[in-house]
């Protein structure tokens, strides 16, 4: 009886087991921001398909990159695929910290499908020194959003300059209806930093224009000083929390219709644009930001995340299969419903997102056009050291304790320094 | 009555061979290695590390390799402006916090030292803020403070104000918002040890004082206060080692914002270490941030003695 029973036992057993292997033959750790989040849903499909199951991990994006930082600089592989944004591309490719992607996109090219990945946004993410170092998953395009509804019954045409902005946010400007003409961030830090960056960048500036033979920033230049200068006076026509605002902040002060502009990533106009979420939701204009002056070239700001495999993992394979999944064209146009944001030209024509989303033409038509600029926050290791001190600097020339050229040209000297000390050029 | 071997004095029976001084030694190193163990791997081994680092040039930027410096991060320390900006702020949180916590625990603490009906359940609820992450109490008091939806703005309006504080967003009041978010946090604190120390003085003080024709603010001054003293300066103690190391609220709150109003030192060294990944320089402000705290405690502790 015992020994009919231990065999039973051990065949229960192996049967298990080989079901288990079968069903889940591999496994890959994937770490990422909130943005990935939207994938948890998806996933079980992926995993039924590869049999590789996906231990998905999220993360706030400060711990993202210290606890991707310690991994990859350990040498070690605790997280076999990691989220990268932006502006850790040179950092991740110049310390080989991500394996190079281009052999495995040639075996698979039929699959990867590159050319319907738009090319502002392959190179901007994924390409450093003619190799490729990821793919992307999100790509954010900076746009002025505006309210239609507004501006029309204002007979206010869509704003080009920064004089229009100007214009347009003091006649909007109504205290008594807690309705504001803008809101920029301009907490100290990231949030004022990079979205003044942006705002310089879509007026034609551009922080390292000499980079990589010199990496002397432009803060110095008469753009730089209009530029600043317009952004602080649009503080006058904001909420007065907005010195404190994070682009958090910003978003939800659109949402709740209390501002008639925002200039922000598309990954937040896409929060304005839902219906569930949004009070303004079927009053969203949007256009170019602004230029200095009528006539000037308009520029996209760009920015976004694309996944990369560590270097030190041996689940090359599974993990190369999910980012083959992630970036697909059937994934990204379900994601792009929910996030608005998808890489893909395929994606981004489909007629339902476009009508969810309407400036996702605009944004096509701009990659056909090369106006879209990846750079405007420098994608080098000293950036977050740069965007430290000049979001300080900002942030005092907002708060009125130092004027708008003092607050740049002390940025200007103490960001030559950081990226001397750093080891790169710096000529001026 | 019958007496132990052990207790014969001079006994030769009761002395331990020279093989029995060697075991209860060997017994005795047994019993403190697992504390030894853990202090080495805790504290020592750690701090051993964290002195070794501030001679090194380590940018995880950089290289991932580390490279000698010799004394280089100490003298950028000694030239760094905005870092003893950064100390003196600290100093400025750190005592109005206490000044603060000490008058309003005493306080509650000698409103709660009553039979009342209910206390219990009352002192439980006041220990709440305490069991809240300062994390998230920082969001909590965000919100509360944010001009366009917070509570508070909306009772200032509501009680005829024409205008609310900027709390947040303007560097004069910022630092009061982070300590007012500090005060509420860990009064409970001080009312727990407070009220600990006044359970164990006796009535009889009191009464006797009383028949001497002593007031309550006589009493309380003459008495209470000299009782509570070594309570006093260990809560002080206590709450002076984390104020210094404020880093959680300040982080949510302000980010050291706006301007550099409440850049404490500890988000300082966060943000060298954890966002620009200096490793080297970041443990050097650790290390003095570490010398200052462990200063003051002994002054402090120093101080209680000689009252004592």
């Amino acid at each position: 009886m015992q020994t009919r029973l231990s065999k039973i036992a051990a065949i229960g057993l192996a049967a298990l087991m080989a079901g288990v292997g079968a069903v889940h033959a591999e496994n890959i750790v994937v770490t990422g921001v909130s943005s990935f989040k939207l994938i948890e849903d998806l996933l079980p499909e992926f995993e039924e398909q590869s049999g590789i199951d996906v231990d998905l991990q999220i993360l706030p994006y400060p711990q993202l990159r210290q606890n991707s930082m310690a991994d990859l600089v350990g040498g070690t592989a605790n997280s076999d695929v990691y989220m990268q944004d932006i502006t850790w591309l040179g950092e991740w490719a110049t310390n080989g910290y991500v394996r190079p992607l281009d052999d495995l996109i040639e075996r698979d090219s039929a699959e990867v499908d590159l050319d319907d990945i738009l090319p502002g946004a392959f190179d901007s993410l994924s390409k450093w020194d003619g190799k490729t170092w990821s793919m992307p998953f999100g790509a954010y395009y900076f746009l002025m959003y505006y309210r239609s509804d507004l501006f029309d019954k204002a007979g206010i045409a869509p704003p080009k300059t920064f004089a229009d902005i100007t214009a347009a946010a003091d006649k909007l400007t109504d205290p008594s209806a807690n309705l504001w003409g803008i809101a920029m961030p301009y907490r100290r830090g990231t949030p004022i930093a990079s979205w003044f960056l942006a705002t310089y960048t879509g007026a034609g500036g551009r922080l390292l224009p000499d980079a990589p033979q010199d990496f002397t920033p432009s803060l110095d230049t008469p753009l730089a000083l209009d530029t600043l200068t317009a952004y602080l006076k649009w503080l006058e026509d904001a909420p007065s929390g907005a010195i404190d605002y994070h682009w958090n902040d910003q978003t939800v002060a659109m949402q709740t219709g209390r501002i008639a502009m925002a200039g922000t990533f598309s990954i937040n106009g896409t929060e304005f644009a839902k219906p569930d979420v949004s009070l303004v939701s079927d009053a969203i204009g949007y256009t170019y930001m602004p230029v200095a002056k009528e006539g000037d070239p308009n520029t996209i700001p760009f920015g976004g995340w694309a996944v990369a495999i560590n270097a030190n993992t041996d689940k090359v394979e599974p993990a190369w299969k999910f980012i083959k999944w992630v970036s697909s064209p059937d994934v990204q146009r379900r994601l792009g419903a929910l996030n608005g944001t998808p890489m893909r030209s395929s994606a981004m024509s489909d007629p339902d997102l476009q009508k969810m989303y309407p400036w996702l033409p605009f944004i096509l038509d701009a990659e056909e056009a090369g106006i879209v600029y990846p750079d405007y926050r420098p994608r080098y290791p000293f950036y977050p050291k740069v965007e430290e001190a000049l979001g300080l600097e900002l942030n005092r020339a907002a708060l009125g304790e130092i004027t708008a050229e003092e607050a740049l040209s002390n940025a200007q000297s103490e960001i030559k320094k950081i990226i001397s000390d750093a080891g790169y050029p710096v000529k001026g | 009555m019958p007496v132990s071997d052990t207790t014969l004095a001079g006994s030769s029976a009761s002395r331990p061979s020279f093989q029995g001084i060697g075991i209860a030694r060997a017994t005795y190193w047994w019993f403190l290695a697992p504390a030894t163990t853990l202090a080495v791997l805790l504290v020592i081994l750690p701090l051993v590390a964290l002195i070794v680092m501030t001679f090194l040039r380590w940018n995880l930027t950089e290289s991932p390799i580390p490279a000698f410096a010799g004394v280089d991060n100490y003298l950028r320390l000694f030239a760094d402006g905005a870092f003893w900006a950064s100390v003196g702020r600290t100093l400025v949180f750190t005592a109005e916090s206490i000044i603060l916590q000490l008058a309003l625990g005493i306080a509650i603490a000698v409103l709660f030292n009553r039979d009342w009906f209910g206390m219990g359940v009352i002192r439980a609820l006041f220990l709440a803020p305490m069991m809240v992450a300062p994390i998230f109490a920082g969001m909590i008091w965000r919100l509360l403070f944010s001009d366009d939806f917070g509570l508070i703005r909306y009772v200032i309006l509501l009680l005829g104000f024409e205008q609310a504080p900027l709390w947040l967003g303007d560097p004069n009041i910022a630092l009061q918002a982070v300590i007012i978010v500090n005060v509420w946090q860990w009064t409970a604190f001080v009312v727990l040890f407070i009220l600990a120390g006044l359970q164990v003085i006796s009535p009889d003080l009191y009464e006797a004082a009383t028949i001497d024709g002593a007031g309550p603010w006589t009493r309380f001054w003459k008495i209470t206060i000299p009782l509570l003293s070594p309570i006093i300066i260990a809560v002080i103690i206590f709450r002076a080692i984390d104020a210094m190391k404020v880093l959680d609220i300040v982080y949510v709150l302000t980010a050291g914002g706006p301007g550099n109003s409440t850049e404490t030192v500890s988000y300082r060294v966060y943000q060298t270490g954890i966002t620009f990944f200096e490793l080297g320089y970041a443990s050097t402000m650790a290390l003095f941030v570490l010398l200052t705290v462990f200063v003051m405690a002994y002054l402090l502790l120093l101080a209680g003695r000689k009252r004592s």
